[in-house]
């Protein structure tokens, strides 16, 4: 009898299936759960052509990977950094039309997802009517329900070729737990699995299968719809790993700045904090300091 | 934003005001691009006269109610894991965020109209460009389902209250009376807007967009000067009721500690 296999690997192995032009999903929301060691890897490795669908905010995920050139389209229904202000390199790229916005409701993202788990051809929902959402994004149509004949929207089945996660917790085999909210990742692995694409999580800490095997109410995710575990501490970094680590305000401020600056400024900072490490121990060494580790794990557990 | 020499500042008053038109047993989620001041005034309105109203901090799911709880401050971010500290009770999964119930949300924008439709897509610059804006995050479909909500705008001016939306990302009245019921929307709609100089609602027969108070040291005028769409204005316009000694202790004491809403 053969033994299981794991599923343990390296960011650049497990993102070898990234081709041009695929469709990505990227999970947790906003700054939090963001799995930001993969999209470092992923602009260091000048794949071009992206769709990025975010379930459902983003922020420096999707704005470092535009930032980097990586992306042909944008399916996000928030895209910015909330009190940091909107998500600068996004807006440049709109602009002069070197990325394309697919205009969207969280609720349209989450019903062309469902479809995608449920391998249905669309998703309904009253989303939309009313505005100019299927105008200006001619995937969402405007149809009568088959059964009231009242408005509705069908949004069509969204299959990621890729999904990339970020949990606190796994295991050998792809079990992934979290420490604060899962946001949608769920879907999105439901989605991504039943549609033949992969499944990639990055991990603050690798633990003992037993951990899992001796509760198995600890798993947020079954390992049967992961395909790959990176290991990564700080993984979410400059993001939250919600309940695990804090955001690193101070970061995304500085991110702010120089992409407010100008694309040459962007450039500098694309170049020091993603080209130079050239990998995920290489960054901590760098960005992560004792005191500020500290400091975000304090905010976690200190009630005010 | 114009000046002010109260005794409150213009996020105080504005929590004031919107906690006012929460009523007790009510669900409903602050958000918007400054959470700050949905978040303070419902937790005012809990600490004040609606003791069993739920907060759903949406994108998280955390289900929160401050009575009787320890002081927590007031985060930027909704989804902020130090708000499990916040009164919250229990976490609805992802599904339940938008399967639960909403008796009122909040909503920001870049542009809004007469009928109260908004943008938050992108606005279309003098030059032509046009500049690209948040997204929907989740506001066309709370538009669509939640019972009502409140609009706030940072900013009063011939350029955010607009005749023509560059955009209409989220739907108020549509086109006039009839139109929700027309389209089959669930929710009865926007019932407030509040800017820096004043508070409307909309007209029950015309649905349109109507003067209910200038803020304490606004004057009408201003306000219609700085007003871009149709605005109804009655022969008489009170002044925005002030924070009462009251309300603003509970804010500054139990509410806003930190002051957030004072910066």
């Amino acid at each position: 009898m053969s033994g299981r296999t794991s599923k343990q690997a390296e960011a650049a192995d497990a993102l070898v299936c990234l081709r041009d032009g695929a469709m990505v999903a990227i999970g947790g929301s906003l700054f939090h759960n963001k799995p930001m060691s993969l999209v470092r890897e992923i602009a260091r490795s000048r794949v071009r052509g992206l769709t990025v669908v975010a379930v459902t905010q983003a922020s420096i995920d999707v704005d470092l990977l535009v930032a980097a050139g990586c992306v042909a389209e944008v399916r996000v229904p928030y895209l910015g950094l909330e009190h940091h202000g909107l998500a600068i390199n996004v807006r440049r790229h709109a602009a002069d039309g070197r990325v394309k916005m697919w205009d969207c409701d969280e609720t349209q993202v989450i019903a062309g997802m469902e479809a995608a788990a449920k391998d249905l051809p669309s998703g309904l929902t009253k989303t939309g009517v009313g505005t100019d959402l299927p105008q200006s994004n001619p995937d969402l149509k405007l149809i009568a329900d088959a059964i009231t004949g009242e408005p509705m929207i069908a949004v069509p089945a969204i299959r990621p070729d890729v999904a990339l996660l970020h949990a606190a917790q796994g295991d050998t085999w792809g079990n992934l737990a979290y420490a604060g909210y899962p946001f949608s990742d769920v879907l999105i692995a439901e989605a991504t699995h039943r549609c033949g694409g992969k499944v990639i999580a990055s991990v603050d800490e690798l633990v003992p299968a037993s951990r899992f095997a001796n509760d198995p109410f600890h798993a947020d995710i079954a390992h049967i719809l992961v395909d790959a575990v990176v290991e990564a501490p700080w993984g979410a970094h400059p993001c939250s790993s919600h309940g695990n680590y804090q955001y690193d305000d101070g970061f995304l401020a500085r991110y702010q700045q120089h992409a407010r600056a100008g694309e040459q400024a962007m450039a500098a900072w694309l170049s020091e904090h993603v080209a130079r490490p050239p990998m995920h121990n290489a960054y901590l060494d760098r960005f992560l300091t004792p005191t500020l580790i500290a400091s975000l794990r304090r905010e976690i557990y200190a009630r005010q | 934003m114009p000046g002010n020499d109260a005794p409150w500042s213009w996020p105080e008053l504005a929590a004031v005001v919107l906690s006012r038109e929460l009523a007790d047993g009510e669900v409903g989620s602050p958000g918007g691009s400054r959470s700050e001041i949905p978040l303070a005034a419902a937790r005012l309105a809990q600490l004040t006269h609606a003791p069993n109203l739920a907060i759903i901090t949406s994108a998280a799911g955390f289900v929160a109610n401050m009575v009787d709880k320890p002081w927590s401050p007031l985060f930027s971010s909704t989804m902020d894991w130090r708000n499990v500290y916040a009164g919250t009770e229990a976490v609805l999964p992802s599904s339940g965020v938008f399967h639960t119930r909403r008796d009122w949300f909040f909503a920001g924008a870049l542009q809004v109209d007469a009928f109260g439709n908004i943008n938050l897509t992108r606005v279309r610059l003098k030059d032509g460009a046009e500049m690209q804006g948040p997204g929907a995050a989740g506001l066309a479909y709370s538009s669509t389902m939640a019972r009502r909500y409140f609009i706030y705008m940072h900013e009063h001016s011939r350029r955010s209250f607009v005749q023509k939306l560059d955009y209409r990302t989220a739907i108020g009245f549509g086109d006039g009376p009839g139109n929700r019921e027309k389209l089959g929307l669930r929710g009865g709609g926007p019932a407030l807007v509040i800017s820096p100089r004043g508070v409307m609602d909309f007209d029950e027969a015309t649905r349109r967009l109507r003067l209910r108070s200038v803020h304490p040291g606004q004057s009408v005028q201003d306000l219609v000067d700085n007003t871009g769409c149709d605005l109804i204005v009655p022969p008489s316009v009170p002044s925005t009721a002030e924070p009462s000694v009251r309300e603003l202790d509970v804010l500054r004491r139990q509410v806003d500690r930190g002051g957030v809403l004072r910066r």
